[in-house]
């Protein structure tokens, strides 16, 4: 069989470069098509990464990559009271996500893997009834076809291919959070992640204030994208992400007087990952396959560790070349049993909060401490949940997958 | 605020296309966050090069993309 690759990964984010490296040192030839003109731009994400998750895939992160550590959080509630949770050790940075994505990509380069910019995948070629391969459209050329045995999806929220393939991985308003950003300058802050919560402030989302270096920080509002109002016809009032944070900023003591350098935003998937990942010389992987955090909308994380083993199941089907479903189909598998059962606990989680109504929110704010979110922060539930009067203990486990 | 909204629910022979734009982007006001794109059940929005691309022709007006954009930048276009 002539194929040109034996991976074709349309999309070079970190799910789709964390798969190139891994299977380009298994030794397979691996494209990346990324219709982006510059790879990670434009940033859609507010740029945060837990320390955990690096550090398990064995590769460290370059000082460039990342603007600032993280030290803890800070979560207020809507009227204003706050409760911190500090730690001495890293527990997380803020990335540059450009430099970041960027990084990542170089990293499976330096393996063999290669990769085209500004280079769109807009169809599957079929062949049989099955998929051989795709069609690219790139600047000052006729649409063309590529064809290996393999086609991954690591597109990431649209997921045209992956939809074009058969997957259902179209998102619903109910399950997508909309999210507006801004760069700001200067905000003096002490290294900690800030969440403000509120259904004021941001319905069914939060407001967040992520640290930068240089006194600078990623402001960003992320709400229900069922509960915007589109009345006006595109020029609402109301629930708008944009017009909710603006506001926000107005009312902050310090980021009123800060200046935007950057406006940027996304939509990010809260629901639940898509009902199957697979197809015959198929995969999804990442935001694609709806695998995100339902309640902090984080992806990157997840995107890393699926994509390694998506690349651990492409080698094995490489060595059998067997690409049916059922031989992908391991893949899935192996990441419901893993990944795919904690967010399943925490999409649960996320159905809870949403019962969480302002009162609630102030209610554990005032009777809990900092010391008592230590303690909940280190796995330790009874004394603080003793405290919160009329005790609703799962109030209190929302604070710990909030910011853990 | 309102919230009392009707969700574009399926099945979507609710909206038949009637293959007119119902959409309309302003591109400078456009982050390109691919938003719609995301929320498009027929694939009517795409990425293409810099900017957003519409194919009207698919286009069931589901409002899914106008609700969902966070810079406020897609545009209904009234029917008379």
């Amino acid at each position: 069989m002539d194929y040109d690759y034996d991976i074709i990964i349309i999309g070079g984010g970190p799910a789709g470069a964390s798969m190139a490296r891994i299977a380009a040192q298994n030794g397979m030839s691996v494209m990346i098509y990324d219709k982006r003109k510059e790879l990670g731009e434009p940033v859609r994400c507010g740029e945060g990464l837990g320390q955990r998750e690096v550090l398990a895939q064995g590769i460290d992160l370059p000082r460039w990559c990342f603007s600032t550590e993280i030290h803890g959080a800070k979560v207020i509630a809507p009227n204003g009271k706050s409760i911190t949770w500090k730690s001495k050790d890293t527990k997380g940075w803020v990335l540059e996500r450009k430099m970041f994505d960027k990084w990542l990509v170089e990293l499976a380069v330096e393996k063999g893997a290669k990769v085209k910019t500004y280079a769109r995948v807009t169809d599957l070629v079929k062949k049989d009834g099955k998929i051989d391969g795709v069609m690219v459209s790139q600047w000052g050329k006729e649409p063309f076809e590529v064809r290996a045995p393999l086609v991954v999806s690591a597109e990431g929220m649209e997921a045209i291919v992956a939809r074009k393939a058969g997957l259902k991985a179209m998102s619903t308003l109910y399950d997508v959070d909309t999210c507006y950003q801004y760069e700001m300058k200067p905000y003096d802050h002490e290294n900690l992640i800030e969440l403000y919560f509120g259904n004021k402030i941001a319905p069914r989302g939060y407001v967040w204030i992520f640290p930068k270096d240089a006194k600078k920080a990623n402001v960003g509002i992320g709400i229900g994208a069922h509960l915007t109002n589109w009345k006006k016809g595109g020029n609402v009032d109301g629930a708008d992400p944009k017009i909710l944070m603006d506001r926000f900023i107005e009312n902050h003591p310090q980021l009123k007087d800060s200046s935007v350098l950057q406006d940027f935003g996304g939509v990010i998937s809260v629901g639940a990952p898509i009902e199957s990942f697979v197809k015959d010389g198929f995969m999804c992987i990442g935001t694609a396959a709806k695998q995100v955090d339902p309640i902090h909308g984080g992806g990157i994380a997840l995107a890393m560790e699926t994509g390694i083993l998506a690349a651990a199941i492409a080698k094995k089907a490489h060595g059998k070349k067997d690409y049916s479903e059922k031989a992908l189909k391991e893949y899935e598998s192996i990441w419901r049993a893993g990944p795919g059962k904690k967010m399943a606990k925490r999409l649960l989680l996320r159905k809870v909060m949403e019962e969480v109504n302002d009162d609630d929110l102030n209610h554990i704010f005032n009777t809990i401490t900092d010391a008592d979110l230590q303690k909940v922060m280190e796995g330790s539930f009874a004394g603080p949940v003793a405290k919160v009067v009329g005790g609703r203990p799962q109030l209190l486990r929302i604070l710990k997958a909030l910011i853990s | 605020m309102e919230t009392d909204v009707d969700l574009p629910s399926f099945p979507l022979k609710k909206y038949p296309n009637k293959g007119e734009p119902m959409i309309e982007i302003n591109h400078d006001r456009c982050i390109q966050c691919v938003g719609c794109a995301s929320v498009c059940p027929v694939l009517a929005i795409e990425l293409v090069g810099l900017r957003m691309k519409t194919y009207p022709e698919k286009c069931i007006s589901c409002k899914a993309c106008v609700r969902v954009c966070p810079a406020d930048c897609i545009k209904l276009i009234e029917k008379k």
